[in-house]
């Protein structure tokens, strides 16, 4: 059975939209197949799977809305502002580790004066690359920029609205999982750093040499989450230049009602 | 026109083989799956994770439809059947793989002959 809770636990980390469709058909297949076809076919397929879903296709879904919603408009404009909702909540929860993680370091860390203003540079660097904003100017942000997460969900509102008046009842959700999905990178890779920094405690745990804090692994920390806050910034300039084209494409549109 | 027939092409091979074994009848994933073993003496096997990504191209494109099976024992069991425009797809790629067939035995057919 635990070949059967490790295939759960990796059908549990697709991206929710494809989860919530296929993952108990997709159970349902493993338990029918898994003597003829073999565990670790199955496990590598929903591993490629995984991997598949998140990088590949969880930014270009496109959802189609029941054909009886008549008023699919609205039902969809309450879905994407419960999914904002969800996805600010979630921005907010890591801009506040962010915050502790400053905190604690710059109160408890051994390191020269040098070194913590070094990181708190990075720091807001980084917060304000993930939030869309440039460092110091401007800050604090305006509430609704506060996260990349949440612009790309306003920016499906305004995108669900184009799509809403072109044909009623389709338009582009797919979207959310993606920054869910960047969302969950951001949390992951933070815990990641974390344990790897925690390693010196853990070997003093451990009764091995090399034992207590060495904070100077902070900035390899730093370092990694500026060139993930980098990536997200560009992830963030293709929105934007989405969300030019899909302006060009309603000036057109009310061109052509007048 | 995005409902051109034609746009589809090629499909590539995990499409068409879950666009024939649909030809036939309705079936659900597991079926698709077994199907596409037979169709290809087993040589070709579609893992669930394929199958359903594939799957969920086909519904967004509109080359097949899910359909709901009243009484059905198991409700875990979703039944997809080919539509209209996934008929005219796979008939026009099969023309298409054709087409390639005859062209391969034509240049094929003097190398053959030279090495008997």
């Amino acid at each position: 059975m635990k070949s059967r809770s490790l295939y759960a636990f990796l059908l549990r980390l697709h991206p929710p939209r494809f989860r919530d469709k296929y993952e108990d058909q997709m159970l349902w297949i493993f338990d029918e197949s898994v003597q003829s076809r073999g565990v670790v076919s199955l496990l590598f397929d929903a591993l490629v799977s995984l991997v598949r879903q998140w990088v590949f296709r969880s930014g270009g879904r496109r959802s189609k809305l029941p054909s009886s919603a008549i008023d699919g408009v609205s039902v969809l404009a309450e879905s994407l502002h419960q999914n904002s909702q969800k996805l600010f909540l979630r921005a907010w929860r890591v801009n506040v580790l962010w915050l502790l993680w400053a905190v604690v370091v710059l109160l408890l860390c051994p390191m020269p004066i040098f070194g913590k203003l070094q990181f708190v540079f990075y720091s807001l660097l980084t917060l304000s690359l993930i939030s869309g904003r440039k460092p110091v100017r401007g800050w604090p942000p305006r509430l609704h920029y506060i996260s990349l997460f949440y612009y790309k969900v306003s920016r499906e509102f305004y995108r669900a609205e184009i799509e809403s008046r072109r044909d009623g009842l389709r338009t582009w959700v797919g979207k959310t999982n993606e920054v869910r999905g960047a969302g969950s990178i951001v949390v992951i890779f933070l815990i990641l750093m974390l344990l790897w920094m925690a390693r010196p405690v853990l070997r003093g745990y451990m009764g091995l040499p090399n034992a207590g804090l060495d904070w100077d692994h902070s900035r390899y920390f730093v370092y990694g989450i500026v060139v993930l806050g980098v990536s997200f910034r560009l992830l963030t300039r293709v929105n934007e230049s989405a969300a030019e084209a899909i302006q060009q494409e309603l000036n057109a549109m009310d061109g052509g009602a007048k | 026109m995005a409902n051109e027939p034609g746009t589809f092409l090629p499909l590539s091979p995990a499409i068409l083989h879950i666009l024939i074994s649909l030809a036939g009848e309705d079936r659900h994933g597991y079926g698709i799956m077994q199907e596409v073993a037979l169709q290809s003496d087993g040589q070709y096997k579609l893992g669930p994770g394929t199958l359903y990504d594939n799957l969920q191209r086909l519904l967004d494109q509109g080359l097949v439809s899910e359909v709901i099976r009243r009484g059905e024992e198991d409700s875990r069991r979703r039944y997809y059947r080919l539509s209209s425009l996934g008929k005219r797809v796979v008939n026009l790629e099969i023309g298409r793989l054709e087409g390639v067939f005859r062209q391969a035995k034509v240049h094929l057919r003097p190398v053959k002959a030279a090495k008997s």
